[in-house]
Parts: C-alpha cells; sequence; structure tokens
C-alpha cells in the first residue's frame, strides 16, 4: 500500500468529516503562528530598546529584562496574557429593541482570542474575559454564509454589551472561516458592519490572511485602556476589570461540566 | 450530542440538594414540619425557575439569519451592490497598516503540506470512496 493510500484509509478511517474539528486544523494553526510572532516580535523588540538605551547610558547588562532569568522569570508584556478559548460559553439578552425584548442569545463561540482578567469583583466569577477576536467556524459542507451569520449575532451582542457599559469605542472584530477560506468581520462603533472579500489559502492568501488576522489583533489590542507593558500583567489586571465582557462564561465548558450520557 | 442547558442544570441541582435534604430529615427523626416547610421551599423553586423560563426565550446564534441579525441588534447593512460597496465592503488587504506576514519557518514547511493535503484529502476520498461503492455494486 504507497502512503498516500495509507495517509486517505487512516484519515476517511479516523476523521469524521462533517465535524468542525477538521475545520479548526487550519484556523488553529493560524491563530498559533500570528499569536507567536506577536509575543516574539514584542520581546525582541523590547530587548533592542532597551540593549540600545543602556547603550546610551553607558550600562551594559549580560542579561535582558525581557530574556527568562535563571530562574525562568522574565518582564511580561500585554501578549503573554492573551489566550486562545475555544467553544466559548456565551449569553446576551437582547432589551434595546421591543420586538426583540426578552430574548436571550447563547451559543457557544469557536474561538474567543483574549486576555484573562482576575476578577476581585464580589458576586462575580474568578476568571472574566476581555475579547480581541471571535471567530465562528464553518463545518466542512457546510457554508460559509452560515457561519457569517453567527459570527455577526456574536459580534453585535459584544457590541452592544460594551454600548451598555459605556465604553468609547466598542468596535469588534471576528472572522468567519472553514480552515481554507477566510472573512473577516467588523462591526464599528456606529453599528455598521464591514466584511472583507473571501480570502482563500489554496489561491496564495496566507501572508494577506495573516497579515490582516496581526492587524486585527494589534488593533483590538490597542483598544485596551491601560498598557500592561507598563504597568505590569497584575495590576493593569486590576484595572481592566472594567473592560471584561461579562457575557462570557469561562467556567461553563463542556469538559468540565460533561453530559451524564457521554459516560 | 445536544448540551444541557443551564435550566436543566439548576432543575438537576434543585432535586438532588431537596433530595438529600429530605434523605437527612428522614434519617434524624426532624419535627412533623420540617418535611413540610422543604417541600414548600422546593415547589416555590421550581416554580421560580419554570417562571424565568417563560419569561425568557432563550435562542441559540445560529437560529438567526443575517436580517435577523441586523434587526435584533439594530445594525446597518445591506446588500444592494451601491450601499455595500461604498459602506460595508472591507478592503482590511489595503490598508496601510496590514503588511502582508513572513511565516516563521517551521510553519512555512508545515503550513502546505498540511493545507494542500486537506483540500486533496477531501477530492480524492470521494473519488475513492465512489470507486469502492461502484466496485461493490456488482457483488450486490
Amino acid at each position: 500500500m504507497g502512503w498516500l493510500e495509507l495517509f486517505l484509509d487512516n484519515y476517511t478511517g479516523i476523521y469524521n468529516r462533517s465535524s468542525e474539528a477538521a475545520c479548526r486544523v487550519g484556523l488553529d494553526l493560524l491563530l498559533c503562528e500570528c499569536i507567536g510572532a506577536l509575543v516574539s516580535w514584542l520581546h525582541s523588540s523590547l530587548v533592542i530598546l532597551l540593549k540600545h538605551k543602556r547603550l546610551q547610558q553607558g550600562k551594559v547588562s549580560a542579561i535582558s529584562p525581557t530574556q527568562p532569568t535563571r530562574d525562568g522569570q522574565r518582564t511580561p508584556t500585554p501578549w503573554d496574557s492573551v489566550q486562545v478559548h475555544c467553544e466559548l460559553s456565551f449569553t446576551h439578552p437582547i432589551n434595546h429593541i421591543p420586538t426583540f425584548e426578552d430574548i436571550v442569545v447563547g451559543g457557544r463561540v469557536d474561538h474567543g482570542v483574549g486576555i484573562i482578567i482576575k476578577s476581585r469583583r464580589k458576586k462575580a466569577p474568578n476568571r472574566l474575559f476581555h475579547s480581541l477576536l471571535l471567530c465562528a467556524e464553518a463545518k466542512f459542507d457546510g457554508r460559509l454564509s452560515d457561519a457569517l451569520s453567527q459570527l455577526i449575532v456574536y459580534l453585535a451582542s459584544l457590541r452592544q454589551s460594551r454600548v451598555n457599559r459605556g465604553r468609547s469605542d466598542t468596535s469588534v472584530y471576528g472572522i468567519a472561516t472553514d480552515g481554507l477560506c477566510y472573512i473577516f468581520v467588523t462591526i464599528t462603533h456606529q453599528g455598521v458592519i464591514k466584511k472583507s472579500k473571501q480570502f482563500d489559502l489554496m489561491h496564495g492568501a496566507l501572508s494577506t490572511v495573516l497579515g490582516c488576522l496581526k492587524y486585527i489583533l494589534e488593533t483590538a489590542m490597542s483598544m485596551t485602556s491601560t498598557s500592561m507593558a507598563e504597568k505590569g500583567v497584575s495590576k493593569a489586571s486590576d484595572e481592566l476589570q472594567d473592560d471584561a465582557d461579562d457575557l462570557f462564561d469561562l467556567s461553563d465548558t463542556p469538559y468540565t461540566q460533561p453530559n451524564d450520557e457521554e459516560f | 450530542m445536544a448540551k444541557r442547558s443551564r435550566a436543566d442544570l439548576s432543575l438537576e441541582a434543585i432535586n438532588l440538594v431537596f433530595d438529600r435534604l429530605f434523605a437527612v430529615a428522614d434519617t434524624s427523626n426532624a419535627a412533623d414540619d420540617t418535611l413540610g416547610i422543604l417541600k414548600r421551599l422546593k415547589d416555590q423553586m421550581l416554580s421560580e425557575l419554570a417562571e424565568e423560563e417563560v419569561a425568557t426565550h432563550t435562542e441559540q446564534a445560529k437560529e438567526f439569519t443575517l436580517n435577523e441579525a441586523v434587526e435584533a441588534f439594530g445594525l446597518t447593512y445591506s446588500t444592494k451592490m451601491s450601499d455595500y460597496k461604498e459602506k460595508h465592503h472591507w478592503k482590511i488587504e489595503a490598508l496601510p497598516d496590514v503588511k502582508p506576514f513572513q511565516p516563521s519557518e517551521c510553519f512555512r514547511k508545515v503550513s502546505p503540506w498540511i493545507f494542500m493535503n486537506r483540500a486533496m484529502t477531501g477530492g480524492l476520498a470521494r473519488v475513492i470512496s465512489g470507486q469502492l461503492h461502484w466496485n461493490l455494486q456488482p457483488i450486490k
């Protein structure tokens, strides 16, 4: 049996092609690459900046403050606290349009990229989530337009929640994808939906998709109220509590609350 | 498999707590009115939960169409070509801050293999399954 036949035999036998898992492989790779690059870029930029500053001051340091010391510690950067959460639980009451009053929108966001904030508020979960980017995936045999509608609902809920909390900039960002094709979406502060054309990785759009992804993440990060790089993650986390998006519930996951019937 | 709703979990939690309280009350020879109070409390909690369910209607995000989402959240969107091009088409790739991203060496090596194989296996798997079906037909 040739390698291709063996691969196909395993692949078609093991994977359920109607599941979203197959689609996630592509997106996971891109997010990991992009966030990894942002973290390492910031580290290297800080190293260069600090070296330059020290040279100007006539000081030479053997160990860079941004590189790990012997005990494994280094100065944190804002991107260190960014995480990708899958199947993020989500509920949001629609309460501003009379015909939709008393409707609660629920669901699970396929991928949520954001910052975890440790809460010290009473009657609030210990871990809060500040979203930078939301993603919805189409199934392998599904349509990207269905994922797009779902994504708009998530983004619109997030935006409305930020409007209700009086945020100065309520722009939200997301991606609809099937792992190979990508549509970037934003809802502006004024409530205007804007969507990009469809980028296909099979037609040489990999570099553009990664560039757009990086741009969105950097833009969303710049919207956070304080600079964690200057103040340190723990201090900034306290101040960021007000920026948390309350509609996400990090403790409600299908993995910590499994269905009894599954056992 | 469908995941259980929050209301189902609350219902289960209420039943579990009260079942245990009833069991404790039974074994500890509690006063007669203790069981009555517990029963009334359970009824009250269950009816509050039911009222809450009736008052709020939960709709899954995937059940919305694009037009419904636009209406429900008071957004601005139009599929009219003139409006769309002017207001809703996001030329993100043309923004000055968006620069082509140079993937890392590791990613450059891995990604073509994965993306090519995903597309190829999807197509070829269908061909192969079709051939298998065709081959099996004469046996039937």
